[in-house]
């Protein structure tokens, strides 16, 4: 795969599952006892890496650990005034959050109001007694005082750039490879909120 | 002082007398003296109008309007309405009994004749009503309102219901000459619609007024007509069914004559469904195309008399409320020329049958003429048929805005209209 | 303001497509209501005006919990507390409530058009709540979302709507929104209650019940209003529930899992026997819970929210 100009590979496909694994290993090893830990897939790409992240748990630890999905369209500080809409999703939360340790998943983590309509969100299904963020990549630039507690890439952006996750369960690219690009194209306003086709 | 006005380089156009030439109308003392087509030479005391590309017509006779003076002036009053009149090229109109008070006595027919005469518009010629405070009760005194100047007999958009009280009305009008008219409408039929009843009507989920609302009177009135032999004129009409009755009682010979609205040639049902906007609320209702079509067909072959603006002025107190409170009417006669010539570009109709129905056909049913023959009032109109205008409501003459033509650019311009000699109306506008 | 409002005035108009949307919409919002915190802060420092001009407790009460549920603001104005009564126009008093900006108004009047004559004369989203006999959007996609959960599908199913079809808005919607995603749509009421012209809405008419009810998957039975009768359009209640009442014996010739359906609120006894309307196959609470889903479903979108073109 050649890359455009304005388009930088930043993880191959072999950089993404390492660091799957990776972010997998230390949410076990620092989020406590795995039977309190509930993963939480931010709609659209956090949600297959926090099932990924399920998978390398039970292959390591022998242990199922719930996976749940977060749609945060109606939670959006941006939902009537972006120029194109949002899409809203599916929230399935298949545990009670009661109590639990929830690793909000998501796969950019860029000005922070995505994790802060994700924590309002989540907050409305009751009372977790820890909430902690996993990224795949964190790329800067925040508007908020939020920070990520796991990251499996920390890439150095320019604020006119953008971060492209591809990820075979949802974007059929050439070659069927996760990846992660830099492009020379900035994101839409307001932040990296947009994440449905 | 023998003042002579010249109408000159206009195309002389009379369905009366059959004459369609280029020429020169010489007006004289109020009336027509004479039509030349070759060259007149202009005296020094001779005033002469332009008629160039325009053709020059008897003024036009509207059947069916309503000044609303006395007892509505906020929407139009007899100024107002004669100057909208004389704009739209009508020199004589008939006003509608539905005043308030009703013109129901000598005296209310006596104040609007003197006080119509008071103003530089139209003639205006008042309809007595045919009963009592128009409620089919108790007749009026005829033979007193045509003394006052009363032309025509009926309670305007009320249908008599009572069958023999309209026997006993048709037999008393006959013995005063008056012809009696009619819009007909069963108020039962009718029930509560406020539009045609059909397939547009049960979409919008708006009541409707069923055609065999309309058909029912007039078949009821032709058997009355036919029984008593007096004048009846029916309409505005609305439906195939109508016109194909007073087809088969013309040809029985009957005295009866009718007239549709310029708008009801244009509009059906489906122009309501655009909007629900109420400009389009009339009565009666615009039908469906098979009855517009067959209100053509029966201007074409001369079942049709008259073709009347229908003007109904409305404030928007009665017109922006929901459709099926506002009350029904648009103003016509500013429109009604530019409807008229806008079938006549379509090809629908040939532009003498369409004056004929603005000149001879209403002016007969009143038992009158309209014409450009020498001796003849000078009633004329001098209009350009190539001419397009915008209806603009700011432009209106009449005091009302309630005509959903608002916005479209109509054919024919009236540059001039002359009452008894006088200039009436001219036109400063240079639309082409 | 230059922004063009989202409308929802009636279904005639809307695409398949379109329809199918709102109820994909509706179904994701569905959950909000089972959840410990039944309110999601989606149209947060909204304002959401309730005009409800003809009395109507269930739609207006279904309205205001969902944009109760989406953190709107909402004000209710009913019918006896307005000043229409007092004399003013509709127009006067939506202007009057324009004032105050609202982002949309919610309005139900006894009057077909009316909320097309305030979406003409007045900036802010309007929505239909029902207007007269003409339609009830709102409960045409509640349905359609209630027979697509029972059945999976809507296409090529037989819908029988039987009763005061001349005065329904809700047959009027249903007919859009059924018709438009592939029912075969069929309308059954005593000849004065069909009015001319309504299979051009995409559905077929008859006066005989076992005709519509015949194979049926759904039959949804329309309330007898005898406030919206202005006229005399059949002799009795008793020959009506005979002849076009829904009871055992008639949903027997319907398909075994046919669903029954109704608008509500029912006359028990004239047009649905009760223990049909009880019975195992009336889905009409579904019917209410769906309502509120659809209805945020409709206020979102009008919000400006969701798919589509603004």
């Amino acid at each position: 795969m050649s890359d455009a100009p304005n388009r930088r590979l930043v993880l191959d496909d072999t950089a993404v599952r390492r660091a799957v694994r990776r972010l997998a290993h230390e949410i076990v090893e620092r989020a406590g006892p795995l039977n309190t830990i509930a993963l939480v897939g931010i709609r659209t790409r956090g949600l297959p890496l926090a099932r990924r992240l399920a998978a390398v748990v039970r292959e390591v630890e022998g242990l199922e650990v719930p996976v749940g999905a977060l749609d945060i369209a109606l939670y959006r500080d941006d939902a009537f005034t972006g120029g194109s809409k949002v899409a809203v999703g599916q929230t399935h939360l298949p545990f009670d959050v009661a109590d639990k340790t929830v690793v909000l998943v998501d796969d950019v983590l860029f000005t922070g109001r995505t994790v802060r309509a994700a924590l309002d969100a989540l907050m409305d299904f009751g009372r977790p007694r820890r909430i902690q963020l996993a990224v795949l990549v964190d790329r800067g630039h925040r508007e908020l005082p939020i920070q990520p507690d796991y990251v499996g890439q920390v890439v150095a952006t320019q604020a006119g750039q953008s971060i492209k996750v591809s990820l075979t369960e949802i974007d059929a690219g050439p070659g069927g490879e996760d990846a992660v690009h830099l492009l020379d194209t900035p994101e839409r306003a307001n932040g990296e909120a947009r994440k449905a086709p | 002082m023998n003042t002579r006005t010249l109408i000159r380089g206009g195309r002389l156009l009379c369905p009366t007398t059959g004459l369609d030439a280029p020429g020169t109308l010489i007006l004289e003392g109020g009336r027509i003296t004479g039509a030349s087509t070759g060259e007149v030479e202009a005296g020094a005391s001779d005033s002469v109008l332009d008629a160039t590309g325009c053709v020059v017509a008897p003024g036009f006779v509207d059947l069916h309007a309503h000044f609303c003076d006395p007892g509505e002036e906020h929407k139009e009053d007899l100024r107002s309405g004669g100057r909208a009149a004389v704009r739209g090229g009508f020199t004589t109109v008939v006003v509608g009994s539905q005043t308030t008070p009703v013109n129901d006595t000598r005296a209310v027919t006596e104040m609007i004749v003197r006080r119509a005469a008071a103003f530089e518009g139209c003639r205006v010629l008042p309809m007595g009503a045919l009963t009592q405070g128009r409620e089919g009760r108790r007749l009026t005194e005829m033979y007193d309102l045509r003394d006052a100047g009363a032309v025509a007999l009926g309670d305007a958009d009320v249908t008599v219901a009572d069958a023999g009280l309209l026997r006993r009305a048709l037999e008393y009008a006959r013995a005063v000459g008056l012809p009696v008219f009619e819009q007909p409408e069963d108020a039962s039929l009718a029930g509560h619609g406020v539009m045609h009843e059909g397939p547009v009507s049960t979409r919008l989920g708006l009541n409707g007024v069923p055609a065999v609302a309309e058909v029912a009177v007039v078949v009821r009135d032709l058997a009355l007509c036919a029984a008593t032999g007096a004048r009846l004129h029916l309409g505005p009409l609305s439906a195939a069914e109508s016109v194909a009755a007073v087809r088969r009682a013309k040809a029985d010979g009957l005295p009866v004559t009718c007239a549709v609205t310029a708008a009801h040639l244009h509009l059906t049902d489906e122009a309501v469904a655009a909007a629900y906007s109420p400009q389009l609320r009339s009565r009666p209702p615009f039908r469906a195309e098979a009855d517009r079509e067959a209100l053509l067909a029966g201007l074409l072959d001369g079942t049709v008399d008259a073709i009347a603006s229908g003007h109904r002025p409305q404030s928007p107190v009665e017109k922006d409320l929901e459709f099926d409170l506002a009350e029904p009417g648009l103003v016509g006669l500013e429109t009604a020329l530019g409807l008229v010539l806008r079938l006549v570009l379509e090809g629908r109709v040939e532009l003498v049958s369409a004056l004929r129905a603005l000149t001879t056909g209403p002016a007969r049913v009143l038992g009158r003429e309209a014409s450009l023959a020498a001796g003849r009032p000078a009633d004329v109109v001098v209009f350009d048929p190539a001419a397009r205008a915008r209806v603009a409501g700011a432009d209106l003459s009449s005091r009302s805005r309630n005509t959903p033509f608002l916005g479209q650019a109509l054919p024919g311009l009236v540059r001039f209209t002359l009452v008894g000699g006088e200039v009436r109306h001219r036109s400063t506008e240079n639309v082409r | 303001m230059t922004q063009t409002r989202r409308h929802l005035l009636e279904l005639a108009p809307l695409e398949a497509r379109e329809i199918t949307e709102l109820l994909d919409l509706a179904e994701s919002f569905q959950d909000i209501s089972h959840r410990r915190i039944k309110k999601v802060p989606a149209l947060r420092g909204m304002t959401v005006v309730l005009l409800f001009l003809e009395a109507s407790t269930r739609t207006r009460t279904s309205f205001e919990l969902a944009a109760k549920r989406l953190s709107a603001d909402t004000l209710s104005i009913a019918g006896g507390t307005s000043s229409v009564v007092k004399g003013e126009t509709l127009l006067d008093t939506t202007r009057n409530l324009a004032a105050m900006s609202p982002d949309i108004i919610v309005l139900r009047h006894k009057h077909s058009g009316s909320p097309h004559l305030l979406a003409r004369h007045i900036d802010a989203s309007i929505v239909n709540a029902g207007d007269g006999g003409h339609e009830h959007p709102t409960q045409g996609l509640l349905d359609a979302l209630t027979i697509r959960q029972h059945k999976k599908r809507i296409a090529g199913l037989k819908v029988a709507i039987i009763g005061d079809i001349a005065h329904s808005r809700v047959a009027r919607s249903n007919i859009a929104a059924l018709g438009k995603l592939g029912a075969d749509v069929w309308v059954c009421g005593p000849p004065t209650m069909v009015p001319p012209g309504i299979e051009a809405l995409g559905c077929r008419a008859t006066s005989d019940r076992d005709t519509a009810v015949r194979d049926a998957d759904v039959v949804m039975m329309l309330r007898i209003q005898k406030e919206r009768m202005t006229e005399e359009l059949f002799p009795s209640d008793r020959e009506y529930s005979q002849r076009f009442g829904l009871d055992r014996d008639v949903l027997a010739r319907a398909r075994p899992d046919a669903l029954v359906m109704h608008p509500g609120p029912i006359n028990r006894g004239v047009e649905l026997a009760p223990d049909v309307a009880d019975g195992p196959q009336s889905i009409i609470l579904d019917q209410v819970a769906n309502g509120i889903a659809v209805r945020m479903a409709v206020l979102y979108h009008c919000a400006g929210g969701g798919g589509g073109d603004a």
